[in-house]
């Protein structure tokens, strides 16, 4: 007889990696997490709820570093670890609940002190600005926009040395990038552009929709196989989603899926077996005051959660 | 008078082990430096390089001084004589950096960090990535690099170096 693995909901309510809003306050994807708690996603799932502290968000330069609440987002990001490793060593499934794409790093580093290798990085943007590719003297350095390139150890050390070794949190080869809608133009129009000459694997949003999204999340399971990667991390960004589906975002955009070609894509990759744990980031709830789109987006969690937990029985007597 | 209030003789219980990363540097050392400039010929120098616990032993101070405080003060003649004040912080796992150089007005922060059996600081100076990194580390010697790259860290250029032995 088996059992599904029990989820641990883990809360990461920050919106450390962006910029402020337009009225110049803290964004507010800090509020997501608990608004999915309080729609019963906890109950849903039969989840143990692990929550982490709203950190405070800075608006000047911090000691040290050109980036954007950096001392804080590595605080945060150790305590974050401490929670996604404590959720594998003990059995169970981590998804971490955003809050801003800088919680991909903490995520990351759990997972990897765990034992888990690889990363999807389903986004409507590749995040890979780093200080080879645009001017850290113009502006703070947001995370939000360069959690790919840190996690593949480009950049502050601030944000890519974490346990000693010079080894980054993923390699690039281990590293699989779906969903940026702006590499159609040439190298030389986008300051990110150099990712396409490193070794992480990039789909754009346009070759998804060429390709067709069962074909791709088939070909990437092949692919982590190929790598012999079986524990893999799943970063979801919900600005993959078309701004005509999900506006309440930081950086909207088109093309883009709709939630059904979404949760579809999602599911395909997950009915592989080879993810841990997973998060979801950037819905803000101040950009939705009707709560237009938290079922929607509650259902893919869901859904995405039971199969990663189905997938990973527990042989019981 | 001594500041006996800013020295320890030993790190703070609560942090012992990651105080270690630049406590096994306590001690005083003879450095020889080679300066290397973009353009023109090398320098070199000869100095003295102090390192102690302070602040009931959660930090390490550093002061460096070119030439050695011997010669300075036979000449009426010093080159540089800095302090720099190296501070651990536990929730970061990190160290903190500042440098004061009276002489030139310079003042520097940077972050560190313990990279496989090296120690690694950083910082921005403008668009460059400079580290400062010390290596080789043994008990009766170290080496130190000064590098810098202008292309957000694809490649590196060592503007400094240093190799020093304890004198005590």
């Amino acid at each position: 007889m088996s059992t599904a693995k029990q989820i641990t909901l883990i809360t990461a309510p920050s919106s450390l990696g962006l910029r402020p809003n337009e009225k110049g306050l803290e964004p507010t994807t800090w509020q997501a997490p608990d608004l999915y708690l309080k729609s019963g996603l906890s109950q849903k799932l039969q989840a143990k709820v692990v929550k982490l502290e709203h950190p405070t968000y800075t608006f000047d330069p911090q000691f040290g570093t050109k980036i954007r609440n950096g001392l804080v987002i590595r605080a945060f990001s150790l305590q974050l670890a401490a929670k996604v490793e404590e959720a594998l060593h003990t059995g169970t499934i981590p998804i971490v609940l955003g809050g801003d794409c800088s919680i991909l790093l903490g995520c990351l580093l759990g997972a990897k002190r765990a034992g888990s290798k690889g990363l999807v990085h389903v986004d409507g943007h590749c995040d890979y600005f780093h200080p080879g590719n645009y001017d850290v003297t113009t502006r703070l350095g947001t995370v939000a926009g360069m959690d790919l390139a840190l996690a593949t150890g480009k950049g502050e050390l601030l944000l890519t040395q974490w346990d000693k070794t010079d080894r980054s949190l993923v390699s690039e080869q281990d590293a699989f990038h779906i969903g940026e809608r702006s590499l159609e133009k040439t190298e030389s129009e986008i300051e990110w552009g150099d990712i396409t000459s490193s070794e992480i694997t990039v789909i754009t949003l346009q070759k998804l929709l060429e390709d067709g999204l069962e074909t791709t999340a088939t070909n990437i399971c092949k692919a982590l196989h190929k790598r012999n990667l079986s524990q893999v991390w799943l970063h979801v960004d919900f600005d993959i989603l078309d701004q005509c589906y999900l506006p309440a975002v930081d950086s909207p955009g088109s093309p883009g899926l709709n939630f059904g070609e979404l949760e579809s894509f999602l599911l395909t990759l997950l009915r592989s077996g080879y993810f841990v744990g997973m998060d979801f980031t950037i819905y803000d709830p101040g950009l939705d005051p009707e709560r237009t789109y938290v079922s929607a987006l509650m259902q893919i969690i869901e859904k995405c959660s039971l199969q990663i937990s189905h997938n990973q029985t527990i042989k019981t007597q | 008078m001594t500041l006996d209030l800013l020295h320890s003789s030993h790190p703070a219980k609560d942090r012992a082990e990651a105080m270690q990363l630049y406590g096994q540097l306590t001690g005083k050392w003879q450095i020889d430096i080679r300066y290397i400039p973009v353009e023109g010929a090398e320098r070199f120098a000869s100095g003295e390089w102090e390192f102690g616990y302070a602040l009931e032993g959660r930090a390490v101070i550093d002061i460096w001084q070119v030439p050695a405080r011997e010669v300075s003060e036979q000449t009426g003649k010093s080159v540089e004589c800095g302090l720099c004040v190296r501070v651990y912080d536990p929730v970061l796992a990190l160290w903190k950096f500042t440098f004061h150089g009276p002489l030139y007005r310079t003042t520097l922060n940077m972050l560190a960090y313990q990279i496989g059996n090296e120690i690694v600081q950083e910082m921005f100076v403008e668009r460059d990535i400079v580290r400062w990194i010390f290596h080789n580390i043994t008990p009766e010697t170290f080496s130190w690099k000064a590098i810098r790259s202008k292309d957000g860290g694809k490649s590196w250029r060592v503007e400094q170096i240093v190799q020093a032995s304890r004198i005590i």
